[in-house]
């Protein structure tokens, strides 16, 4: 516990495939829900964790963004330009799918940052598109007839300016 | 944001739980293994916090989301749209409707409203609007618009009694905003940001008292108050002051007094065209101490009232302990330099349009001067001027560095910089940075050869020719 510093500790990951992820424990604290899970068994953690609802190519993403982005903060000051560049393709690697499976994984892990980051990716991407394609994107069921869509649309007829048609 | 917390109280229920299934989790029990419900219980704030027309827009998407958008914090409405409508009329109402309703059915509370105005309403609409968006108690206001605007009472003494606003943006185009400040005292216990650009105040009371106990920064542009006698600022915590009046608007009634009662000014910035006509006074004179000041004034024109030139002084006399001072067009007190103060604690002095004869009697007044900088040195009899110039403790001690800008190579200009070089005892640098107008590499050379020939002081003074950049801090 003490005299071992907190830098050298490593956390192994287990994903739903099975894939066993060393990662520092530093990193592992931007991973929230598994630093409570550390914090909760008193620091005494040496098995893998299990992390049931995440698949490896989410999780190889998670610490890849992670381990760049402390590289960025702990280094020199012309970083935010290397960091924005590196988060433009960090999001453009992905497809829709793609990055809405890796929401699901970061939520999960409760990595704040990252995603604060991807909900922003996904608002420029939904910026402006019709609502069909906002339904499609999030699988969303559209229960309205289409009386009350039409109503419903009329009401609100400023908002629908200048949107792409559907 | 609610919904946001709603749902990560939701995810750590499960996670407390220690169960990976979604007992928990009504809303992920509703629709079992539809994996897009999952997504979007987690999304609603990234959509949500989009523009407001996106945010209303999400209520279309399906039956649970009709009343997503009305947790949003922010509202940003801009009729810019409607100006280029194709039916002007049904747009106008449209908007009209977009408004009432985003100010109806949104939250109690509200962090942002923005309003930007490019076509015509209804005063009585405008004035609902802004009363509705202040009754939501925003933590910043901004309104821009090119039409007029007048508020009502009850907006005005809203906006005036706001304790929860922290910015306040009021940008005006083309035209007024006339807002009647209300006759009690006027008390904004949160703001901190105060923007006013071509704003009309008037107020019943001739000697109006504004508390602002957390403002720290007021930036205005062609504001003018009518009526008035005296305006007083109690603004404790004010460290920056930015005054631009473009135009003279001498022709308004009578002269207007500007009171800050500040206790630690940090910057103040004052850039009037319109020949001072209101004074501005710093209720504590130590409250500029070690701040920086910059003064810019229309360049001299023979003729100008004196009450410029008193306006001028008494400005400067506030500022005497100033660390830095930027100052153009100083002309205006070329009959008063030597009635201005002495600047014990000035160490960086800017200067623009300037007579050398104003110069040298102004380094007398500047003793522990270290950087000056001049642009455009003008100067008729320099010869005799500077044959019997008194040399300025400044140059003999303190001064470090010297920047001549916008330099043709005028005989005045190498007999100002010979002078410098010569007296200059701990003179580190002189620097010469030419005029834009000037871009053969020749001419850089010229001068460089001409300085060399001039004898220095301290020979380690380095000299130094430089092309101008044309887009410099004036």
């Amino acid at each position: 516990m003490s005299g071992i510093s907190d830098t050298e500790r490593m956390i192994t990951l287990k994903t739903v495939e099975g894939t066993l992820f060393d990662v520092k424990s530093s990193i592992a604290k931007d991973l929230k829900t598994v630093q409570a899970f550390i914090d909760d068994s008193d620091d005494d953690v040496t098995s893998p964790i299990p992390l049931p609802n995440v698949f490896t190519r989410e999780l190889s993403r998670i610490l890849d963004y992670l381990n760049n982005h402390h590289r960025f903060r702990s280094g020199i000051e012309k970083a935010d330009e290397e960091m924005a560049r590196y988060d433009a393709e960090f999001a453009k690697s992905m497809s829709h799918e793609e990055l809405k499976a890796l929401i699901l994984a970061a939520n999960y892990l409760n990595v704040k940052d990252l995603l604060e980051f991807l909900n922003q990716t996904v608002a420029d991407v939904i910026q402006n598109k019709s609502v069909e394609f906002v339904r499609n994107f999030f699988g969303i069921e559209n229960d309205y007839t289409p009386e009350e869509e039409e109503k419903l649309r009329n009401e609100n007829e400023w908002a629908f300016n200048g949107v792409e048609q559907d | 944001m609610e919904s946001a917390n709603h749902f990560e109280r939701k995810l750590s229920q499960i996670m407390d739980s220690g169960s990976s299934t979604h007992e928990n989790d009504p809303v992920k029990r509703q629709k079992e293994n539809n994996e897009g419900e999952d997504r979007i219980s987690k999304l609603p704030d990234c959509i949500i916090s989009r523009t407001t027309k996106e945010a209303v827009r999400t209520s279309v998407l399906s039956k649970e989301w009709i009343n997503n958008w009305r947790s949003i914090t922010s509202l940003h409405l801009d009729d810019i749209d409607m100006v280029y409508g194709r039916t002007k009329h049904i747009e106008h109402e449209c908007f009209e409707r977009f408004m009432y309703r985003s100010l109806l059915l949104t939250n109690s509370r509200l962090d942002n409203f923005s309003l930007s105005i490019h076509d015509h309403h209804d005063m009585f609409n405008l004035n609902e609007w802004i009363y509705g968006a202040l009754r939501k108690f925003p933590k910043k206001l901004c309104i821009k618009s090119q039409r007029k605007l007048s508020f009502a009472f009850s907006t005005a003494h809203s906006l005036f009694t706001s304790q929860s606003l922290q910015e306040l943006e009021i940008y005006m185009s083309y035209c007024y905003a006339n807002i009647t400040v209300p006759r009690s005292r006027v008390h904004l216990g949160q703001l901190k940001f105060l923007t006013l650009h071509e704003v009309k105040f008037s107020c019943s009371d001739k000697d109006p008292e504004l508390s602002l106990p957390l403002l720290q920064k007021i930036k205005t542009v062609n504001c003018i108050w009518l009526g008035v006698r005296c305006v007083t600022f109690n603004v404790p915590l004010l460290e920056t002051i930015d005054i631009t009046q473009h135009t003279n608007s001498s022709w308004l009634e009578g002269n207007c007094k500007i009171k800050f009662r500040a206790l630690h000014l940090k910057e103040f910035c004052l850039c009037d065209y319109g020949y001072l006509s209101s004074y501005l006074t710093m209720i504590d004179p130590s409250s500029a101490q070690n701040a920086s000041a910059t003064l810019i004034l229309p360049p001299y024109e023979r003729g100008v009232s004196s009450t410029v030139e008193h306006g001028a002084l008494e400005l400067l006399k506030q500022f005497s302990q100033v660390r830095y001072l930027k100052f153009g067009g100083p002309d205006v007190l070329a009959q008063e330099v030597i009635l201005l103060p002495e600047f014990g604690m000035l160490r960086h002095l800017e200067l623009d349009s300037v007579t050398g004869e104003f110069l040298l009697a102004l380094l007398l007044k500047t003793p522990i001067l270290n950087t000056l900088v001049v642009e455009r040195l003008k100067s008729e009899y320099y010869k005799a001027l500077l044959k019997s110039a008194v040399v300025p403790d400044c140059l003999r001690h303190t001064l470090q560095v010297v920047n001549f800008r916008d330099v043709c190579g005028d005989k005045h200009e190498l007999h100002f910089a010979k002078f410098f070089m010569e007296k200059g005892s701990v003179l580190k640098r002189m620097s010469f940075s030419l005029s834009h107008l000037f871009v053969k590499s020749e001419a850089i050379e010229e001068l460089e050869q001409k300085l060399s020939g001039l004898k220095k002081c301290l020979t380690s003074t380095i000299v130094e020719v430089l092309k101008e950049d044309y887009y410099n801090s004036w």
